[in-house]
């Protein structure tokens, strides 16, 4: 486990774009956190470390947004809509073992999908301080481990 | 009687056209695709090459599942639609009775499977009885945990056939002698035995009202349903605006 | 055969089943409606907050021949009085969209039919098609639960993104702040409803507003929104809820109103529609009525009725017309694509 502080969406953009630069195929990237914590605004860094051009939008209507143009596909989920179910028919499974990156928002309502091992990245944010967040890195399987050294090394 | 068969309900897609006990034509493939881009070129092909016009058929034959439901969504949809919009009969056949027709000349239970993830199996057993293919214990969602004792208490010879090789191993160690393995080439479901099956059945009375048999309620309506039992006005669900 | 009618008139059969909406209507060159009917399963999808997918295409395979049937006995019209099959192809709900597909691709396959493809945004613009005729160049506000475009339309049949939202809808927001007040899904008209009954006392933050280019963004305002209503809660202090509906809704409708309008004004058009599912909410037609009619534009503002604005084969239908006059044909390889969009006008694409 690993935490990380920043002070400003662009520094939680900061982190996601370092981590975007390492991702590889398959890899699985779960967020967790509260409306407005910063999940969407680290996928757009994430993004832009993909060298992906296009903006990146809340996926919330449509589930899944998929964007070709970087370095590898991205496949951007966010299930919030499926509080009371519904993530087992979304094929998921194929996304996550894709040729792409797979990023999740709320996974807590697909927990029956999340795959063997994947990286886990909690946003609290501060009580005091609203633009100050935590991030708190949990990798699961030896892969996500070494990532986050990876990333840890870099920030 | 000309029918076109249709069955999408997993990875293979197979369509066939047959008159009487005649197969015109089938097409099969069993490559990574979409239903949607393969299917109607599929169809498409079978009655350019046959030199027939869609309206020449009696009947639509479809795979109405259980299996993966974007699969039976499609060739339901498309195999209603045609029906109706021909005003030609439809007759849904269970996808599983299509992989277990391949299993010919025995008098053991078939046993169809169907991998429905998580250890879970979509599953039936069928009997020829005088020529007839039967339904002797009926398609289900279960745990192949709690399938296999079910199967081995019918102290009956078993043929598993359809997705087996994820677990054989499994069949193997709790059924022993009691169960074979079908030949590969069983395995995938074939729009001339789709054709033949469809044949014998009866038609739907009612083209609009026909769906896929999914077997399992939506994972958000089980459990909406379990926390409000009486629906709680809900119904119609649908309405026309 | 059709010696008569066909030959003097086009006749459209269009589906749409993108997300909750099975519809299925005849459209008579491009700008009468014969039919158009829609099943709506709002009573369905309300019981989990919002629309769950699987439910949404087990609806549309129950509706789908019904609605079909409806609309073409409506229509009084025969398969050989067809000129063509219209389906929304994208975007939307990969499973729902291979609903409509599929059933269109079956129709133009079994009466030897064309097949024209739609998107489904270019469906929400040509409703206003079906109100009156349009008037190119115009600009075109597309707002709704997945969607917050500006487009700009140089002729018939070509959109080009201008504006486009950078992180949520504006339905989105609508629908994410109505659950933190504690109002059922679909949020939009309960607090469409409740800010005409409150004061902008918040303040909330009008993003983007003074940039200069025709983006949005809400989600700075749904966290401001949620960080405003979270302290209160903290401090044990009850906020009205139908001032911060007021305010929600006036930082919405002040960026929207501002920026579509500045868009109008400089690339000089006379027309501008609106529509899409949030182009229900009053406030935001009533800002747009005030601000055209104060600023003495020549603008003629078209906003579709309810029934066109929300999901609908008719407007499909009508934007089939324009496509298939170009030439613009589908085959039986016709596949759904959830992500389909307009392309964005070059000098918008670097940001």
């Amino acid at each position: 486990m690993f935490r990380y502080q920043v002070a400003s969406a662009a520094a939680t953009q900061q982190v996601g774009k370092q981590l975007g630069q390492m991702v590889k195929p398959s890899d699985v990237i779960l967020l967790q956190g509260d409306l407005g914590a910063g999940k969407t605004t680290f996928t757009k860094g994430l993004a832009s470390g993909l060298g992906i051009q296009q903006y990146v939008k809340s996926p919330t209507f449509t589930l899944i947004r998929e964007y070709s143009s970087g370095r590898l596909p991205l496949y951007h989920m966010d299930v919030y809509r499926l509080e009371n179910g519904g993530g087992d028919e979304l094929g998921l499974e194929e996304y996550f073992g894709g040729d792409g990156v797979s990023v999740v928002e709320w996974p807590q309502f697909i927990q029956d999908e999340w795959p063997e091992t994947y990286l886990e990245i909690s946003f609290t944010k501060s009580t005091d301080n609203p633009q100050l967040r935590e991030l708190t890195f949990s990798p699961h399987g030896k892969r996500y481990v070494q990532l986050v050294t990876q990333l840890q090394a870099k920030l | 009687m000309l029918v076109l068969a249709i069955d999408t309900s997993n990875r293979a897609l197979t369509v066939a056209l047959a008159s009487d006990q005649q197969l015109l034509g089938e097409i099969t493939l069993n490559i990574k695709q979409t239903h949607s881009e393969g299917l109607m070129p599929a169809i498409t092909y079978l009655f350019q090459a046959a030199k027939l016009k869609p309206a020449a058929i009696d009947r639509v034959a479809v795979a109405q599942g259980p299996g993966s439901y974007t699969g039976i969504r499609i060739a339901v949809t498309t195999a209603k639609t045609l029906a109706w919009t021909l005003n030609k009969e439809l007759v849904g056949v269970s996808s599983l009775a299509v992989i277990a027709s391949n299993v010919l000349s025995t008098q053991r239970l078939i046993v169809p499977v169907f991998d429905a993830r998580r250890q879970a199996v979509f599953t039936g057993a069928y009997q020829w009885q005088q020529g007839h293919l039967v339904s002797v214990l009926s398609d289900r969602h279960i745990k192949l945990a709690a399938w296999l004792p079910e199967l081995l208490a019918t102290k009956q010879p078993l043929t598993f056939v359809g997705q087996t090789a994820v677990f054989s191993d499994t069949i193997r160690k709790m059924c022993g002698k009691q169960a074979k393995i079908a030949p590969e080439a069983a395995n995938l479901p074939r729009g001339q035995q789709l054709a033949w099956l469809g044949q014998q059945a009866q038609p739907i009375a009612n083209v609009h009202g026909f769906v896929p048999t999914y077997l399992r309620k939506t994972e958000a309506e089980a459990t909406w349903l379990k926390n409000h039992p009486n629906n709680e006005g809900h119904e119609p669900y649908v309405e026309e605006i | 055969m059709q010696e008569n009618s066909s030959q003097t008139r086009e006749l459209i059969l269009a589906f749409e089943s993108s997300c909750d909406e099975t519809s299925v209507a005849v459209i008579e060159n491009g700008e009468k409606i014969l039919a158009n009917v829609i099943a709506s399963q709002i009573n369905s999808q309300k019981r989990f907050g919002g629309v769950v997918p699987e439910v949404a295409s087990r609806h549309h395979v129950e509706q789908i021949t019904l609605c079909a049937e409806e609309a073409m006995t409506q229509a009084h019209v025969t398969y050989a009085d067809l000129t063509a099959v219209a389906v929304t192809y994208g975007p939307g709900l990969v499973g729902a969209l291979l609903i409509g597909v599929s059933a269109a691709k079956a129709i133009a396959f079994a009466h030897q039919l064309p097949l024209i493809p739609v998107n489904h945004m270019a469906g929400h613009v040509y409703a206003a098609r079906l109100v009156k005729p349009l008037t190119y160049p115009l600009i075109a506000l597309l707002v709704s639960g997945g969607h917050t475009e500006l487009v700009y339309m140089r002729t018939a049949g070509q959109f080009e993104i201008i504006g486009d939202t950078r992180d949520d809808a504006a339905g989105e927001a609508f629908d994410k702040v109505g659950r933190v007040l504690g109002l059922a899904y679909p949020a939009g008209g309960k607090i469409d409803h409740l800010a005409s009954q409150g004061q902008d006392s918040f303040h909330f933050p009008r993003a983007m507003i003074k940039e200069a280019n025709y983006d949005f963004s809400f989600s700075g305002l749904k966290s401001a929104f949620i960080n405003t209503v979270h302290n209160a809660q903290q401090r044990g202090e009850a906020l009205s809820h139908a001032d911060l509906a007021a305010s929600f809704q006036a930082s919405v409708i002040d960026v929207i109103v501002t920026k579509t309008l500045r868009a109008v004004k400089q690339y000089g058009v006379q027309q501008l529609i609106m529509a899409g599912g949030v182009a229900a909410n009053s406030g935001l037609r009533d800002r747009f009525r005030q601000e055209i009619a104060q600023r003495d534009l020549e603008l003629d503002f078209v906003v579709p009725p309810l029934r066109l604005c929300g999901d609908n084969g008719a407007m499909i239908g009508a934007a089939a017309h324009v496509l298939y006059a170009q030439g613009v044909r589908g085959d039986a390889h016709l596949n759904a694509d959830p992500s389909l969009s307009f392309p964005y006008l070059a000098a918008n694409t670097t940001k």
